[in-house]
């Protein structure tokens, strides 16, 4: 009984002694050198594999981003000059990526930074393939008119060259009236009053004015396309606002209305509602018959 | 002494026991216990693994919409050049992407016969370079190329290829939206920017006017090369006169019909436009070259 109860005790000692180191020893892994739990290993793998997933992604969006920024750079740099289209400002291409908290709920976890930045970037390409998306609209719907473009540059001379002189260019000129050197932003074609003026090319009446100061009676026309042409110092105008013109037809007579020294024609050229020289476009030493031939006077104009 | 063995066997038995006690509680505790890092771990690859799934959707999307744009692009550019958009791969010879991807399906045996040919074409590319360049070289002594008589620079200083223009080529006219062929490249430089001589030469003609070229200098380098500065704003230049590379001829200007301020320049071989990119080897890197060659051929439209 005695020894018995000796043996168990002996052995109930090895197994408490076994427990105890046992416990020590793993306390001691897990404490001091840092052996992680079994589930933290196979969740810390799977956490690698799906970061690295998750990069692939973020490899392929800039690729796409790429790709997007050739075709930014064709739409801007070939397309829309070409149409006289104004370019998409990099501002605008770029707005509206503020986000703000869009990403806050990523921050409780260790790869928020990775995570934010890829979602980020994923949200921006999409934005910027809608922008690039719409613009294409607007050019599709130009391109696919290409053949209305030669008619709408301004490239006839807009009165008869038969009797008229062009007596002052675009550029710095001496004023006839101030006579000081100021710049000229169109043509000045003299001639008689009553002399019918044309449109230099297809487009719409923008506006008509008549007034005693300045320009005096003027006639604005948009041909698209970033072009746009100004008839002033006119005796009459023949058109109306809103009103379709071809190139050829009649928008008013000649005169000197508003601030003018003699009856002529200030006719100026803009380009993206800019002045340019109107002698890059016209010819002014067409031959009269040829040039009647290409008109139609106020009579035979259908309005 | 079988006592003392007896004993040595009793701790390791013990010490034995004890580590797989260690191990038993590791495991439980491992099954039953979730700690806080695990739980926040648990939760994150949740979010991973959902999200993977709906990134990995939309940037298929993406890749969608971006090969219809891709096709919008070349038939917007078809319908105005009736051309299709050059690419540089096309422009430079060179199979730049997706080259690689028909070794994925390679055995090990077909990758290195593959390689050893690729060596073998490369070794004796390479002896022919080699070859030129001591040709070159040779060239490059001699006492025609002792003078700066070759126009291999750019005309202007602080260039960069942002600058570039339209080059050689059918072009759009910019005044009448027409095709029309031009006959130089345009360089875009603010009004004044200094023009200078691509190269030793003597002025042979100096034109003054408000249509056309506008104001225009031409510089006879000899060997039937002659370089053309056009639409300048200012010449500084006489008919005749000796220039030297590098030499202020004029300012970049608007002159004559013109749509903005540049500069075009012409290089003429035996009186036929050549494209100057090709002889700016002097003043760009082969990658500058690449992007240059890229833009001025992309480039639809010119300034005049």
């Amino acid at each position: 009984m005695v020894a018995r109860s000796g043996v168990s005790r002996k052995r109930w000692l090895a197994a408490c002694v076994t427990l105890a180191l046992g416990a020590a020893i793993y306390l001691l892994a897990v404490d001091l050198f840092q052996v992680k739990g079994l589930k933290l290993i196979v969740l810390e793998k799977q956490n690698s594999a799906l970061l690295e997933k998750i990069d692939y992604i973020n490899e392929k969006t800039k690729l796409q981003a790429e790709r997007l920024e050739e075709l930014q750079m064709r739409d801007n740099t070939v397309y829309r000059p070409i149409f006289g289209m104004d370019e998409i400002p990099a501002d605008v291409r770029n707005a509206g990526y503020s986000f703000a908290g869009r990403y806050d709920s990523l921050q409780m976890f260790a790869n928020a930074d990775f995570l934010t930045q890829t979602l980020r970037r994923q949200d921006i390409i999409e934005k910027k393939t809608a922008i690039q998306s719409r613009s294409f609209d607007d050019i599709e719907k130009i391109a696919t008119h290409l053949e209305d473009m030669s008619r709408s540059i301004p490239t006839l001379f807009p009165v008869c060259p038969a009797g008229v002189n062009i007596t002052s260019q675009f550029g710095y000129r001496l004023h006839p009236i101030f006579q000081s050197v100021f710049f000229h932003s169109g043509t000045d074609i003299a001639g008689r009053k009553g002399m019918p003026v044309y449109a230099a090319a297809d487009g719409v009446v923008r506006e008509v004015k008549s007034s005693n100061a300045g320009y005096g009676n003027e006639v604005d026309i948009d041909h698209g396309f970033g072009y746009s042409t100004r008839y002033a110092h006119l005796n009459s105008s023949t058109v109306e606002p809103g009103q379709k013109v071809s190139r050829g037809d009649q928008v008013g007579t000649m005169g000197s209305s508003g601030r003018a020294t003699g009856v002529h024609l200030h006719y100026e050229v803009l380009y993206k509602r800019q002045q340019v020289n109107p002698r890059n476009f016209f010819d002014s030493k067409i031959d009269p018959k040829t040039y009647m031939t290409q008109v139609r006077p106020a009579e035979k104009t259908s309005k | 002494m079988s006592r003392a063995v007896r004993n040595i066997g009793r701790v390791a038995a013990l010490l034995g026991a004890s580590l797989a006690t260690a191990l038993l509680i590791y495991l439980a505790v491992s099954l039953v216990v979730t700690t806080g890092a695990e739980k926040a771990l648990e939760e994150e690859n949740a979010y991973l693994r959902e999200h993977y799934e709906s990134l990995l959707e939309r940037t298929a999307l993406v890749d969608d919409v971006l090969d219809g744009l891709q096709v919008r692009d070349e038939n917007i550019y078809h319908n105005i050049f009736d051309i299709y958009p050059p690419s540089a791969e096309a422009l430079l010879g060179e199979d730049q992407e997706g080259s690689l991807e028909r070794y994925y399906s390679y055995g090990e045996q077909e990758l290195v016969e593959d390689s050893a040919a690729a060596l073998e074409t490369l070794e004796a590319l390479s002896a022919q370079v080699d070859r030129q360049i001591k040709a070159i070289t040779t060239r490059m002594d001699s006492e025609e190329f002792s003078k700066n008589n070759f126009p291999s620079v750019i005309p202007l200083s602080n260039f960069t290829i942002a600058q570039t223009g339209a080059t050689v080529g059918r072009k759009i006219n910019p005044f009448f939206k027409s095709m029309s062929v031009h006959g130089g490249i345009d360089l875009m430089a603010p009004y004044g920017t200094e023009v200078t001589a691509t190269a030793d030469g003597k002025v042979v003609e100096v034109l003054r006017q408000g249509s056309g070229m506008g104001n225009m200098v031409i510089i006879d380098h000899g060997d039937g090369l002659r370089t053309v500065y056009a639409h300048l704003s200012d010449i500084y230049v006489a008919i005749n006169q000796k220039v030297a590379r590098g030499k202020v001829i004029g300012k970049v200007g608007s002159s004559g019909a013109s749509f903005t301020n540049a500069l075009h320049y012409e290089v003429r071989k035996n009186g036929r436009p050549v494209d100057p990119v090709n002889y700016f080897f002097g003043s760009l890197s082969p990658a500058l070259y690449s992007e240059m060659l890229l833009v001025a051929n992309t480039t639809g439209q010119s300034l005049d």
